[in-house]
């Protein structure tokens, strides 16, 4: 994988998540990716009081990443970068931090605002849920990718087999 | 539907488009420009010759976030994509707010929403009510704390502002950054939390009073 486009999985904020619905609609919404290059796969969390993304996985496990936004990246004319994908979605709720500790820091570090959520005794009670967990793993299928983020210009592409 | 289309569109750099790929039916999504036809009441959208998206079911989404991930603005509009000459046409066919699109009462809805799904999900499944580590997370918030001197302190978060709460840790890409003047004068941390409990008592009550409303329209029904 060239350099610029594991820079865009690290350094970038969001990536837009597609999901399929039951009729078969792609569903997109902005979700943090955690790029995990030793499982060469990606990490998507959601809460169970968001639970529709883990739903459409278990479903049908066709996604995509879209990583077209680079606000707060710091990074100087990045590509865009689509992972399309398989994902799994188990059915188990987490709520410990142990094997998630680093990618719990990234999320504080890059949104100090979501620190409110267990600020106090009030913010703890009303966000509980948003601590319970459920892990989606997307292994990536095929990724494309157009530098300058030029969306008019044929993307570059690597299939499965190269990614790593 | 249209109308909430043609207010939030246009306040959007771009969107992100997505359909199916044609070749295996995996999404496919690109950034584009879409333009609010309100005479059709469709958007209609350039594509690059590349893009195997095929025509059929297709959701267009616009967010955006700030330097500190917050001031979270989207919303969804799913519809139906079909080809029309050299331009793609995106019937919606309905409207899905996403945060920070629909005011307090977005908010109070996403809150309470978001509650009632967590109860039903692990009802469902014969769960109890995890417990949360919250002792282990704020230890993490403590670490950055400590790894961080203050930074610029995020601006304008109305969820923020309404549940009290000041970052302690900010964060800003590209290094730390000394305190401006004006945030040196924000007021001590006794008076912010005097305020810290009105605006909590403020929300309170009005979760209170649509819950109220919403039991009392549902007794008249």
């Amino acid at each position: 994988m060239p350099s610029d486009v594991v820079e865009v999985f690290r350094e970038f904020r969001t990536c837009e998540m597609s999901t399929l619905a039951r009729d078969g609609t792609p569903i997109t919404w902005p979700t943090l990716p955690f790029w995990r290059p030793e499982e060469g796969r990606f990490l998507i969390t959601t809460s169970i009081g968001l639970p529709h993304k883990a739903f459409n996985v278990r479903r049908n496990g066709r996604v995509s990443l879209l990583f077209s936004d680079p606000t707060a990246s710091g990074l100087t004319n990045p590509p865009a970068v689509l992972v399309q994908g398989d994902a799994e979605a188990p059915d188990k709720v987490e709520t410990s931090v142990e094997h998630f500790k680093d990618e719990l820091r990234q999320v504080l570090q890059r949104q100090p605002a979501g620190g409110m959520y267990s600020s106090n005794p009030f913010t703890r009670y009303l966000f509980d849920w948003y601590y319970m967990r459920l892990m989606i793993h997307v292994t990536p299928h095929r990724i494309l990718w157009w530098p300058g983020r030029d969306f008019k210009r044929t993307p570059l592409r690597v299939e499965v087999g190269r990614v790593g | 539907m249209w109308d909430e289309i043609g207010r939030l569109l246009p306040g959007f750099e771009s969107a992100v488009l997505t359909g199916l790929d044609a070749a295996d039916g995996y999404p496919y999504s690109v950034r584009c420009l879409p333009w609010a036809d309100s005479t059709t009441r469709v958007l209609r959208v350039q594509f690059p010759a590349y893009a195997s998206i095929q025509a059929g079911p297709a959701s267009l989404l616009c967010h955006e976030h700030d330097e500190n991930l917050w001031n979270l603005r989207s919303f969804l509009v799913r519809g139906t994509l079909a080809r029309e000459h050299s331009e793609w046409i995106f019937q919606p066919q309905r409207f899905v707010p996403g945060a920070g699109v629909e005011g307090t009462r977005g908010m109070v809805r996403f809150l309470t929403g978001s509650r009632r799904n967590a109860e039903r999900y692990l009802q469902r499944r014969g769960l109890s009510r995890p417990r949360i580590p919250w002792k282990a997370i704020n230890e993490i918030k403590a670490q950055i704390k400590e790894d961080r001197r203050p930074a610029s302190v995020p601006s304008g978060s109305s969820l923020g502002r309404l549940l009290g709460y000041r970052p302690e840790y900010p964060y800003s890409h590209g290094g730390t950054q000394e305190l401006t003047s004006r945030e040196e004068k924000r007021p001590s941390s006794a008076s912010g939390a005097m305020t810290s409990s009105i605006v909590v008592a403020i929300f309170v009550a009005l979760i209170t009073l649509l819950v109220l409303l919403r039991r009392r329209r549902r007794g008249e029904k």
